[in-house]
């Protein structure tokens, strides 16, 4: 499908605004959800102050997830031949790194909230454990993305460590947490997931949820330009480059 | 399929034969790995004879790493892998022969290193029957993960460094399920296991499955 | 308030902020590469 120069660029133009909205709602959300989980909020009974950790600690994981299943579904469909586009191969390049920066940040506040709770940084928690791993597989498909090659050939080589990645994460986190329920009871539950959450930490934790997962889209968006940008730059500079050559063969001539 | 899945494992199989690579390399390297460890731990058996089923899947992964680089490594040199590519045969079958021959080579070096586990460790090999069934589903699903990301990997010019950071985050539930399947078998208790070993089963399932359906891309462009 | 608690969310804010502002920055350098205005080296070679 060919769609006239107008149309393309007038499209371009609403989706830059669109996006800008993204940006300014997820920069107020993401305002507001700190100004909530540190000044707004009660303490709770139990875990005192250190409950305000609960309001960005969740979502960072659950934006992480997405940001895989995001990677996972458009590597599916550029697998499939019908649907094969490099833009999808973008998509997923550029959320498996979003979720890579948010799987960093899971672990960092994870840890944060495990020293003053449990006296170190890190316990073997199981979803911590299984986020970790995580983090190092994920890591691993985007060394693979950076390695040069051909633009298709990386794109599906892309695609298919993207599918070995994300079926390996429900059995990764299977069996991590498995491994630690059958030895000892699991010490304390991280991120208060028995914790009664009401009133005005409901809706900040919710607020959370929202504007980090506003957040995630607006980075994958603009991830997702670079890349196309970088994509055209190679395009442009390979046919300058055979224009050179050309002009070089001619001028012998 | 199965044809050529039996004619690309007896071929790889047969270079291993002829060339000794798996015998003299993978092999001791996977002995000097059980050595080390024990080096690092101390020679306290009392400390070593618990860690042994860890010990002993941490090296067989490591080795599988070594395994899946040779038998790619088998494929690059002289324009092989074009052979293999224009031979006609069934990319399905390619990656089940491959996988198979990485298989046994696996199996052998696991028998010699329970061996040696049993003999420096000290470890008293119980359960054998959990133990041979735990190394056979968990070298399944390692060999057919390490020939889904070998072959992912084996034409970029990175790929030493690259395969392993792939590879090991993958595999860490085969290391958990093996590891945990062996640790109820040794303290005798094989019955536990079960649960360990359908884990392994089901990751052996998915990635071969997964290797069948993607490797006719793979061996076509890298 | 504990520091933790603060600490854990200068990380997020500043880990976020400083990945967006280099997403920004490399936007801008690529399309700084890309303007068609932006070819003297070329130009200046064919002048000659």
């Amino acid at each position: 499908m060919i769609s006239g120069h107008m149309t393309t660029s007038s499209r371009r133009m609403a989706s830059s605004r669109l996006l800008n909205v993204v940006g300014i709602l997820a920069l107020v959300g993401v305002a507001f959800t700190v100004w909530l989980g540190l000044w707004i909020t009660p303490n709770a009974e139990y875990f005192g102050n250190l409950v305000r950790l609960l309001y960005i600690h969740p979502p960072m994981a659950w934006v992480a997830f997405i940001a895989y299943g995001m990677a996972f579904l458009s590597s599916l469909l550029y697998l499939w031949p019908r649907t094969r586009d490099l833009r999808l191969d973008r998509l997923a390049g550029a959320s498996a790194e979003v979720g890579v920066v948010f799987t960093g940040l899971t672990l960092a506040t994870g840890s944060i909230w495990g020293r003053p709770t449990w006296g170190v940084w890190w316990t073997w928690d199981p979803l911590l454990t299984a986020t970790a791993l995580l983090f190092v597989l994920y890591l691993g498909y985007l060394a693979l993305r950076r390695v040069p090659g051909e633009r298709e050939t990386v794109a599906r080589r892309s695609a298919i460590a993207a599918l070995v990645a994300f079926v390996d994460v429900p059995i990764v986190y299977f069996s991590v947490s498995w491994w630690r329920s059958l030895h000892q009871p699991p010490t304390v539950d991280l991120s208060g997931r028995h914790l009664y959450v009401h009133g005005s930490m409901a809706w900040t934790l919710l607020l959370g949820f929202v504007s980090f997962t506003l957040a995630y889209v607006w980075l994958t968006a603009r991830r997702y330009r670079l890349a196309a940008l970088s994509d055209r730059e190679a395009e442009e500079g390979l046919s300058r480059a055979i224009d050179e050559r050309r002009a070089e063969a001619e001028s012998f001539v | 399929m199965w044809r050529d899945a039996w004619l690309v494992a007896g071929k790889d199989l047969r270079i291993e034969l002829r060339s000794r690579v798996a015998i003299n390399q993978v092999i001791p390297f996977a002995a000097a790995v059980v050595l080390l460890f024990g080096l690092a731990l101390g020679p306290n058996r009392a400390v070593l004879e618990p860690l042994s089923a860890g010990l002993f899947w941490v090296a067989v992964l490591l080795s599988c790493i070594l395994a899946t680089q040779r038998s790619f490594a088998v494929e690059s040199s002289g324009g092989a892998r074009d052979g293999l590519r224009l031979s006609g045969l069934d990319p399905a079958g390619v990656f089940l022969g491959k996988a198979a021959a990485v298989f046994v080579e696996l199996v052998v070096l696991e028998a010699v290193l329970a061996l040696g586990v049993a003999v420096l460790y000290g470890t008293h090999l119980a359960g054998a029957g959990v133990l041979v069934a735990a190394c056979a589903l968990a070298t399944v699903g390692l060999a057919a993960l390490g020939m889904i990301y070998g072959a992912v990997s084996s034409s970029l010019r990175v790929k030493e460094t690259l395969l392993p950071l792939l590879f090991l985050p993958v595999s860490a539930p085969v290391l958990l399920g093996a590891t945990k399947a062996w640790q109820d078998a040794l303290a005798g208790r094989p019955g536990s296991s079960g649960g360990w070993l359908s884990l392994l089963a089901v990751f052996a399932v998915l990635y071969v499955t997964i290797g069948v359906a993607v490797f006719e891309p793979l061996l076509e462009d890298t | 308030m504990s520091p933790y608690v603060e600490a854990g969310y200068l990380v997020v804010l500043v880990s976020l902020s400083s990945y967006a502002i280099s997403l920004f920055a490399r936007e801008r350098a690529a399309r700084r590469r890309l303007r068609p205005g932006n070819r003297s080296e070329d130009s200046g070679m064919k002048s000659e």
